[in-house]
């Protein structure tokens, strides 16, 4: 029941809202908040019980396809991630002209953040999809209007790139969906045990994996990424790049590995390999840029290459480390969008070489500015220490040559976000930045609970450790059995 | 039984009250309902599986469904002729009942059990529309439209008597069930050219009637020059009823011969659906997009004729309630804007969202039915037959459709990024009526309840 609340609340939040008018904002607000507070209820009954929510119910029954939700504490953390971002992504529209006063505006953010839960919690492969797409349809849509120079373009390759991917992947639950014993079923536990290995597991694989490396996205399926991210008005880049590419990872851990290992296996060496020729790739793009938005796109191509090489490592601290990233990843780049929003906003401009000495009269700004960015390259005692720790650690287990080049990924994001940072804030104002006022009441709420959250996780990582650590400990055993048993099968 | 003859009294009604010079919305208040119930006392003889005239026409679950299918769609169509009327001075009632009379031929096809009835059926369909087509004398592309499709359609209906003849000239039977026995138990048969040339020239008959491609190319021109009105029956109902034909003779009769066909109909499956869904990407007229866009889906539709599975009826009736739906949708609200701005260009629909936020968001869900977006009925109508296609041994043909879908949503969303994202080019007001505005309302609210409870229809039977 819990489950069906977690997933639905949005979504009537979001119909009433609809129906409020001028007043939609603080019904959207209010709405996400009780969706947050309900969710951290949720997370702390489960830690106490370690029984995952579980709601099942036939829903098209001559498929075989059942309204199936299982949420277990990966599940939970990505729910949880969503349900903290999306007020703050509320929150920071609200000072917005174009969206703030739009009933429509904030019903899509809430439309969205039900398919987002629906989309981490769905155990049956068909309700999956589903939400999966559903998802896309209210981000394109905000995206599509509120959006910027050349919106309607950029935004339809985008729809236009994870649908090729999607339809592929259909194809590929049609097919799994048919192998299954009759009845044939979709759901995640029939589909788990399958043995694939006779029949073409390989083009499946493939064909899931298209999907979710494009949604992450990972090199060299990242083209519609940076322009998209530039684009879209802020609060759906947040939502792209704080949740939905969570969705691609998500979909490796919960549909990937368990369905197909051996193809995952097989294939991790060249997986490995491509995640860090894109980190390496998109973080020298990145210092090049010279529109802030667009260079923090491309930090997120690196950033999401690093976690994508440390899950394909398949240890266990490259699965531990994947799961704690996406959780901080998705902190720290709402933080950043949100404070380079503040900044476009107030000024009129997003090229890095037209600002500067915004600390002048902006302290409390350079302060949690200072905080997100450091969480973002990874410095001891930010959130993403720990993750980046266990991911590059996992690398060099794998392999010493490979982790030591994934490893640069610190120092040229230090790099970018230092350059972008000193050229920012320090040095002289000039006329642009000379006026520039400090951030208000409003946006301080939004910040706080960030730079918080950065500092938090910074200094006890052991938090969402603990929470997923048996998760973690089981897939990578299940690798590690798979792997074992085929090479005994060679012997 | 009963329900043709009414049909048959109805279109009557209509005809002769012309003379009276009535008022027409009467008329259409009253075929309307002659025609609902009609399709009402379809349903009284489901799961009897009654037969008349001899066997010759014979009436299982599927051609009950498709009835009922087929009069609900004629009775939306006529009762959103508002703008057709609105333009045309004479003859108003006649058209209706040209289309009364086109229903009572579409109601011969899905029931016929005997090959004289499907061609009769098909003559009694035809005839009318091509009247139709032309209905709007003074419009030279309308005139164009109407002599083309006669011109065609009378070469097509040309190839499948003669094919009928050959087929009976092997079998010595016109029952769908004698001949099928004959071919099941007759050695020679699976060998005879005759029979294998008779099935094949049936194949190209009805494969014209459902514009499949090679037989396509007068569908865009045809559906361009006719009145909307005329092209929302075509696109939808005509359509529908061609495949049911199709599926009923196939289906029932040859299937033990299905080398013969097999692999031209997959062969005209993956052309059918690429040619289709290709040109209609270079459209700029709305009426020829959405022609081109009907020739893919019944590429579509055909895969579950090749894939002949059990349930290939079922599939059938779902592919085929959710495309006219969503279809009739989108013609209709192209019918509305058509007569208010006087082009069906994309451009018209430039901004319609503010114009006229319902007829927009009608639009929308009708074109994100036909892309095949989830939640609506037009997803499941595709999961349906790609997985039927996948089970079938067919992966490929899955493929090219999964392909193909892609290119769809490309061309779907062209239309709905005209009407939400770009800025209105000329000023004109959108209006429409009440009942209008029902009918899309309670279309748009089918599309949904089939897409979220397909078992719905797709279970009946």
């Amino acid at each position: 029941m819990h489950a069906l609340l977690l997933l639905f609340l949005p979504a009537l939040f979001a119909i009433v809202s609809l129906l409020m008018g001028k007043s939609a904002k603080i019904i959207a607000l209010l709405g996400s908040l009780v969706q947050l507070l309900f969710s951290i209820f949720v997370v702390f009954n489960l830690t106490s019980s370690s029984e995952p929510l579980i709601f099942k119910t036939d829903w098209i029954p001559s498929l075989g396809i059942s309204f199936y939700l299982e949420m277990d504490k990966l599940s939970l953390l990505l729910i949880l991630l969503t349900n903290i971002l999306v007020p703050l992504i509320i929150l920071s529209s609200f000072s917005n002209r174009p969206y703030s006063d739009n009933a429509p505006f904030y019903g899509l953010v809430l439309f969205m953040q039900s398919a987002l839960v629906g989309v981490f919690g769905a155990a049956d492969c068909f309700l999956f999809y589903i939400f999966w797409e559903a998802a896309l349809i209210p981000v394109y849509f905000i995206a599509a209007i509120w959006g910027g120079e050349d919106k309607v373009k950029v935004t339809f390759k985008f729809f236009i790139y994870t649908i090729f991917g999607s339809l592929f992947m259909l194809l590929g639950i049609i097919y799994i969906y048919l192998q299954t014993p009759y009845p044939h079923s979709f759901s995640w536990d029939v589909l788990s045990t399958l043995d694939l290995s006779n029949s073409g597991e390989f083009l499946i694989f493939g064909s899931f994996l298209l999907a979710f490396a494009i949604k992450m996205p990972i090199f060299p399926l990242h083209t519609w990424q940076p322009d998209t991210y530039t684009t879209a008005p802020t609060p759906a880049t947040m939502l792209l790049s704080g949740i939905m590419l969570k969705m691609g990872i998500f979909g490796i851990f919960r549909w990937i590995i368990p369905i197909f290992p051996i193809s995952f296996l097989n294939l991790s060496n060249l997986l490995v390999i491509i995640s860090v020729i894109g980190i390496i790739y998109a973080s020298i793009i990145a210092i090049q840029q010279k529109d802030f938005k667009r260079l923090i796109a491309f930090s997120s191509i690196a950033h999401v290459g690093l976690i994508a090489a440390g899950l394909f490592t398949g240890n266990v601290e490259g699965l531990q480390g994947a799961i704690i990233q996406m959780f901080n990843h998705g902190i720290n780049v709402v933080g950043m969008f949100f404070i380079l929003e503040i900044i476009a906003q107030r000024t009129g401009t997003r090229q890095i070489e037209n600002l500067g000495g915004i600390v002048h009269t902006a302290p409390k700004l350079a302060v949690s500015f200072v905080i997100i960015m450091l969480g973002n390259v990874a410095l001891p005692l930010t959130n993403g220490f720990a993750g980046e720790f266990l991911l590059l650690m996992s690398l060099y287990k794998y392999n010493m040559w490979i982790g030591a080049v994934a490893g640069l990924t610190i120092i040229l994001g230090a790099v970018y976000s230092l350059r972008m940072y000193k050229n920012i804030m320090l040095g002289e104002s000039n006329q642009t930045t000379s006026n520039f006022k400090d951030l208000t009441l409003s946006e301080m709420l939004v910040v706080v609970p960030i730079c918080f959250i950065i500092l938090a996780l910074g200094v006890y990582p052991n938090l969402i450790l603990q929470f997923t650590s048996t998760y973690s400990a089981d897939l990578a055993g299940l690798l590690a059995n798979k792997s074992l048993s085929i090479s005994n099968i060679l012997k | 039984m009963i329900s043709i003859i009414i049909l048959s009294l109805v279109g009557l009604f209509s005809m002769i009250i012309g003379l009276f010079k009535p008022n027409i919305r009467i008329v259409i208040a009253t075929v309307v309902i002659g025609i609902l119930t009609a399709a009402a006392l379809f349903t009284l003889g489901w799961n009897a599986d009654l037969a008349y005239f001899n066997d010759m026409a014979y009436f299982d679950n599927f051609a009950i469904a498709m009835s009922v299918v087929l009069c609900t769609l004629t009775a939306m169509i006529i009762a959103v002729s508002g703008y057709h009327f609105a333009d045309v001075k004479n003859y108003k009632t006649e058209h209706i009942a040209l289309f009364v009379f086109s229903l009572i031929g579409m109601v011969t096809m899905v029931c016929f059990d005997h090959l004289s009835m499907l061609f009769v059926g098909i003559e009694i369909m035809s005839i009318p529309v091509y009247i139709l087509a032309g209905s709007n004398r003074k419009s030279i592309s309308s005139n164009e439209s109407s002599v083309k499709y006669f011109l065609m359609g009378a070469f097509a209906s040309g190839l499948l008597l003669m094919g009928i003849t050959l087929i009976y000239g092997e079998t010595s039977a016109f029952h769908v069930d004698s001949i099928q026995e004959y071919i099941a138990n007759s050695a020679s048969a699976k060998t005879s050219p005759l029979l294998a040339i008779g099935i094949l020239l049936v194949l190209a008959g009805l494969l014209f009637k459902v514009s499949a491609v090679p037989f396509h190319f007068w569908t865009p021109d045809v559906y361009e020059g006719a009145p909307t009105l005329v092209t929302t029956f075509m696109g939808t109902a005509v359509k529908i009823a061609g495949l049911a034909a199709f599926y009923r003779l196939f289906y029932n009769c040859f299937l033990d011969v299905d080398f013969v066909w097999l692999q031209v109909l997959a062969a005209i499956i993956v052309l059918t659906i690429s040619v289709g869904s290709i040109s209609a990407v270079f459209q700029t007229n709305i009426k020829r997009l959405l022609a081109y866009s009907s020739i893919s889906h019944a590429g579509f539709m055909l895969i579950s004729i090749l894939v002949a599975s059990d349930w290939a009826g079922s599939t059938i009736v779902f592919y085929g309630v959710a495309y006219a739906l969503a279809s009739f949708v989108c013609f209709s609200v192209v019918m509305g804007v058509e007569y208010a701005s006087g082009s069906v260009n994309i451009e018209v629909f430039n901004g319609l969202s503010k114009k006229n936020p319902l007829l927009a968001l009608a639009m929308t869900v009708g074109t994100l039915s036909l892309a095949g977006i989830p939640l609506t009925a037009g997803f499941f109508a595709k999961f349906y037959i790609l997985s039927s296609c996948m089970d079938g041994g067919y992966p490929w043909v899955a493929l090219v459709a999964i392909v193909n879908a892609i290119i769809g949503i490309y061309y779907y969303f062209k239309v709905i990024i005209a009407m939400y994202f770009k800025e209105t080019l000329q000023p004109f007001e959108v209006e429409a009526s009440i009942g209008f505005k029902a009918i899309l309302i309670t279309c748009i609210a089918l599309i949904f309840i089939l897409g979220i409870l397909p078992d719905s229809v797709y279970s009946l039977f």
